[in-house]
C-alpha cells in the first residue's frame, strides 16, 4: 500500500511537470490569440460584408498561424450601438467591428475606442494608398465629420433604381427621364396589378431616401447635409424639405410602394422585387450579389436594368445634374478597436486582411474599393454599376441621416413611417426634424 | 430547530449570503442607476453632472410622454386582459372541463407561455403578414368576403398597438390562468355545495364564495400583471421595432433607445427610474385597495 501511494504521488508529480512544461512551451512558441469581430451580418452568407472578414481569417490561419482563431458576434443593426456601448464600457472593445459611417460613428470616436486610421494605419507597415485608390480615401473623408479617418470602407456603393425589364416590356414602359414620368410609370404599373416600387419602410431609411432624393433634385446634393447641422442658413423647415416630404407622402399614399411598406424588412423588399411582384426597387449596388445568385433571383440578371431616379422638370437643378446625383457610401464602416490595435498582437493579420480583401470581394461579385492583383472581370449587371460609378456619379452626396445626430436620426426614420402612412403632415415632419437639429446645433 | 431559529447569529449566517448577492446584483445597480440620472453622457468616458435637468426634460420630451401613454395603454389592455381572460380560462378549466380532458386543456392553455418571446413574435408577424402573401388573419378576412378590412396590421400606427396587445394577450393568458387555477382547486367544494343548496347560481357562487377565498391569488396576479405590462419589451421590439412612428414604443424600448442608441445613459436611467416608480405606485395602490377591502 505504501509503495502504491508513493508510486501514485510520483506519477501525479510527473504528470504535473509535463503539463507545466507543455504550457510553458506553448506560451513561448506562438501565443494563442482570439480575434473578435462584432458585425450585423452573418459571416456564413457569401453576400455579407462579414463573410470577407471570415474568408481572410481562414486564409490567414491556414497560412501558418494555427494559434490564431476568431469569434464573430452577430448583432441586429439596431442593436450594434448598444452592444458596442456595453463592450466599450467594460473595456472589451473587439478587434474589428462593422458600423455605420457618418455621425453615428462619431459617438464611438468620441469615446476614444477606435483607431485613427489617418494617423495609425502606417503602423501596419503599409500606407493607405497601398491598399485603395486616393479617390476612395477622399470619399471616406466626405463621410467623416473629422479631419482624420476613423474607419475603412467595406464596399464601393452606388444607389439607384433596379427595374424588371420583362415587366417594363410587357406594359410598354420606358425608363423615366423626369420625375413626372417616374410617377406615370408607377401609375401604369399599379393599374396592371404590380407593386411599382418595393420599399423597406420597416427600416425607416427606405422612406427617408425619397425625401432626400426629391430635395436634392430641387436644391442640390448638399442641402440635407447642411440642414442636418443648421449650416449655411439651411434648415429642415425650408420649403424645399416640406415639398420633398409632401411628394414622398403623396407617392406612398398613392400606393406606389404597395400596402406593406411599414412592416417590410430589407429581405422581404428584395424578395418582392426578385420574385417579380414589384417592378422597381431603390437600393444600393450590393444588391448585385443577390441578383447574381440564382437561388435568390429566378429571373436572371439579364432581366434587370438600372437607372438613376430622374430630375424634376422646372426645377433649378437641371435634369442632367440630377442624373449625376448619387448617395454614395462605403458600405458599413470597418472599424478597428484601439486597445487591441495598440497592443500590436493583431497587426500582422490586419495587414494581411487589407492587402487581400480586394481579391476576396471580387471573387464573390462585390464591387471592391480595395486594390487586387486579380484580373478585373465583371458580370453585365456589375459592369453597368461600375460604368455608372465611373461615368455618371458626378455629384456624390450622402444618405439622408448621415450628418444627423443619433436623436435626430431616430426622429427622421420613425416619423417617416407616420409621414408615409399619412398620419403626420409634411410640415409637422419637417418641424420635428428641425427642432431636434436646433437642440443639438443651435442657430447662433 | 427552534433553538436555531432563536439564534440571531445563526439567522444572520443563513441570510447573509443571499442578502449579499441581492445587494450586489439588485440594490447596487439600482442605486447606481439613480446616481446616473444626475449625469449626462457615457459612464467612465464623458459623464457630466447635470443636476435635475434629466428629470425636468421628461416633462418636455414629446417622445417620452408618448411612450408613457403607450405603456399606460399597454397596461390597461394587456394587464386587464391577462387578469380577466386568465380568470375566465381558469374557471373553464375548473368547472367547464371534464376530469378526463383537464390535463390536455391545461397544457393547451399554458402552451403559449413556454414558447420563447422571440419565436412567439415571429409567429404573430406571420399571422399579420400582408405581403408578399396574406398571413392567417388577412387570409381569413379575404376568405369571408371582408377584403376591404385586409390591411398591414403591424404596419399602420392606428392598429399596430392593438395587434401587439393581442399577441401579448395570447402569450400571457395561460400564465395567469394556471395561477388562478391553482387557487381555484383549493376552494373547498363543501362551501360551493352549501351555497348551491341555499339557491345561489353559478355567478353568485363565483362572486360570493370563490373570489373572496382566492383573493390573495387575485392580488398577486394583479401585481404580477402590472409588473409585466410596465416592463414589456420583446414583443413590440420584434414585431414592430416600436413603430410605426412611436406607436408601440413603450418606456422600456424608449429607455433602451435613449441609453444605447443615443448614448445618453443619464437620461436613459431617468426613464428607467420612472418605470420603476410607476411599478411601485401601481402596486402600492393595489395593496392599499386590498387592505381597505379586507378591513
Amino acid at each position: 500500500m505504501k509503495h502504491l501511494n508513493r508510486f501514485l504521488a510520483m506519477l501525479m508529480a510527473a504528470l504535473m511537470l509535463v503539463s507545466v512544461a507543455n504550457a510553458v512551451a506553448f506560451a513561448d512558441d506562438d501565443p494563442h490569440y482570439v480575434f473578435k469581430v462584432v458585425t450585423e451580418q452573418s459571416p456564413e452568407k457569401n453576400e455579407s460584408e462579414a463573410h470577407m472578414i471570415k474568408v481572410a481569417l481562414d486564409a490567414y490561419i491556414a497560412d501558418g498561424h494555427p494559434n490564431f482563431s476568431y469569434e464573430f458576434e452577430i448583432c441586429e443593426q439596431n442593436d450594434l450601438a448598444s452592444r458596442l456601448a456595453i463592450l466599450i464600457a467594460s473595456n472589451d472593445v473587439p478587434d474589428m467591428f462593422n458600423y455605420e459611417d457618418g455621425t453615428a460613428l462619431d459617438a464611438i470616436v468620441n469615446l476614444g475606442a477606435v483607431v485613427n486610421i489617418s494617423q495609425d494605419f502606417s503602423k501596419l507597415g503599409i500606407e493607405l494608398t497601398d491598399v485603395m485608390p486616393q479617390s476612395v480615401i477622399d470619399a471616406k473623408h466626405v463621410l467623416s465629420n473629422y479631419d482624420d479617418l476613423y474607419s475603412m470602407p467595406s464596399q464601393l456603393c452606388s444607389n439607384g433604381m433596379f427595374y424588371n425589364k420583362a415587366i417594363f416590356a410587357e406594359l410598354g414602359l420606358e425608363v423615366p427621364t423626369t420625375w413626372a414620368e417616374l410617377e406615370a410609370v408607377c401609375d401604369k404599373l399599379k393599374e396592371a396589378g404590380y407593386t411599382p416600387i418595393a420599399s423597406n419602410g420597416a427600416d425607416g431609411w427606405g422612406i427617408t431616401r425619397w425625401i432626400m432624393m426629391y430635395a436634392n433634385r430641387l436644391a442640390g446634393a448638399e442641402c440635407h447635409q447642411l440642414a442636418s447641422r443648421n449650416l449655411d442658413g439651411w434648415s429642415f423647415r425650408d420649403d424645399v424639405f416640406v415639398q420633398a416630404a409632401a411628394k414622398c407622402q403623396e407617392m406612398y399614399q398613392k400606393g406606389y410602394m404597395g400596402d406593406a411598406y411599414n412592416a417590410m424588412s430589407t429581405t422581404e423588399q428584395y424578395s418582392l422585387f426578385l420574385n417579380g411582384d414589384a417592378a422597381m426597387i431603390y437600393t444600393g449596388s450590393w444588391f448585385a450579389v443577390y441578383i447574381l445568385d440564382p437561388s435568390s433571383n429566378p429571373m436572371g440578371q439579364e432581366n434587370i436594368g438600372y437607372f438613376t431616379p430622374p430630375g424634376i422638370e422646372g426645377s433649378e437643378i437641371s435634369l442632367e445634374y440630377a442624373l449625376g446625383l448619387d448617395d454614395l457610401s462605403g458600405g458599413n464602416a470597418i472599424c478597428l478597436g484601439k486597445a487591441k490595435f495598440d497592443e500590436g498582437t493583431n497587426n500582422e493579420f490586419l495587414r494581411f486582411f487589407f492587402e487581400n480583401i480586394g481579391t476576396y470581394q471580387r471573387e464573390v461579385g462585390l464591387l471592391s474599393p480595395y486594390f487586387s492583383d486579380m484580373e478585373e472581370h465583371y458580370e453585365p449587371i456589375q459592369q453597368t454599376l461600375m460604368d455608372h460609378l465611373e461615368n455618371q456619379s458626378k455629384y456624390p452626396t450622402l444618405w439622408f441621416e448621415a450628418k444627423m445626430d443619433a436623436g435626430t436620426q431616430d426622429i427622421a426614420q420613425y416619423n417617416a413611417q407616420l409621414l408615409a402612412e399619412g398620419s403626420m403632415t409634411p410640415e409637422e415632419y419637417c418641424e420635428e426634424l428641425a427642432a431636434s437639429v436646433d437642440e443639438n446645433f443651435p442657430v447662433e | 430547530m427552534d433553538r436555531v431559529l432563536r439564534n440571531k447569529k445563526a439567522i444572520a449566517f443563513f441570510v447573509l449570503p443571499g442578502l449579499l448577492a441581492y445587494t450586489i446584483f439588485v440594490f447596487y445597480p439600482m442605486i447606481e442607476s439613480v446616481w446616473f440620472t444626475f449625469f449626462e453622457g457615457t459612464p467612465h468616458v464623458k459623464f457630466e453632472f447635470v443636476g435635475l435637468r434629466n428629470y425636468a426634460k421628461l416633462f418636455t420630451d414629446k417622445n417620452f410622454i408618448n411612450s408613457f401613454k403607450v405603456t399606460m395603454q399597454y397596461l390597461l389592455v394587456t394587464g386587464t386582459g391577462w387578469i380577466l381572460l386568465g380568470f375566465f380560462a381558469a374557471l373553464l378549466l375548473r368547472y367547464g372541463t371534464t376530469k378526463r380532458f383537464v390535463n390536455t386543456a391545461r397544457t393547451i392553455v399554458y402552451l403559449p407561455v413556454v414558447i420563447p418571446g422571440v419565436a412567439a413574435a415571429a409567429l404573430w408577424a406571420k399571422i399579420y403578414e400582408i405581403s408578399p402573401q396574406y398571413g392567417l388573419l388577412n387570409s381569413i378576412l379575404a376568405a369571408i368576403g371582408l377584403e376591404s378590412k385586409v390591411m398591414p396590421w403591424i404596419g399602420h400606427s392606428s392598429t399596430a398597438m392593438w395587434a401587439v396587445c393581442a399577441a401579448e394577450l395570447w402569450k400571457g393568458i395561460g400564465y395567469y390562468a394556471i395561477i388562478f387555477y391553482a387557487g381555484l382547486i383549493d376552494v373547498p367544494s363543501e362551501l360551493e355545495e352549501a351555497a348551491r343548496i341555499d339557491g345561489a347560481n353559478a355567478l353568485q357562487v363565483i362572486r360570493h364564495i370563490v373570489i373572496p377565498i382566492i383573493r390573495p391569488v387575485i392580488i398577486m396576479c394583479i401585481v404580477l400583471a402590472i409588473m409585466h405590462s410596465l416592463r414589456v419589451y420583446d414583443m413590440p421590439k420584434i414585431l414592430t421595432k416600436g413603430g410605426p412612428g412611436y406607436a408601440t414604443t413603450t418606456l422600456s424600448i424608449y429607455m433602451y433607445k435613449v441609453a444605447f442608441k443615443q448614448w445618453k445613459y443619464g437620461y436613459g436611467s431617468t426613464v428607467a427610474i420612472v418605470a420603476l416608480l410607476l411599478t411601485l405606485v401601481f402596486t402600492s395602490i393595489v395593496n392599499l385597495f386590498d387592505k381597505k377591502e379586507a378591513n
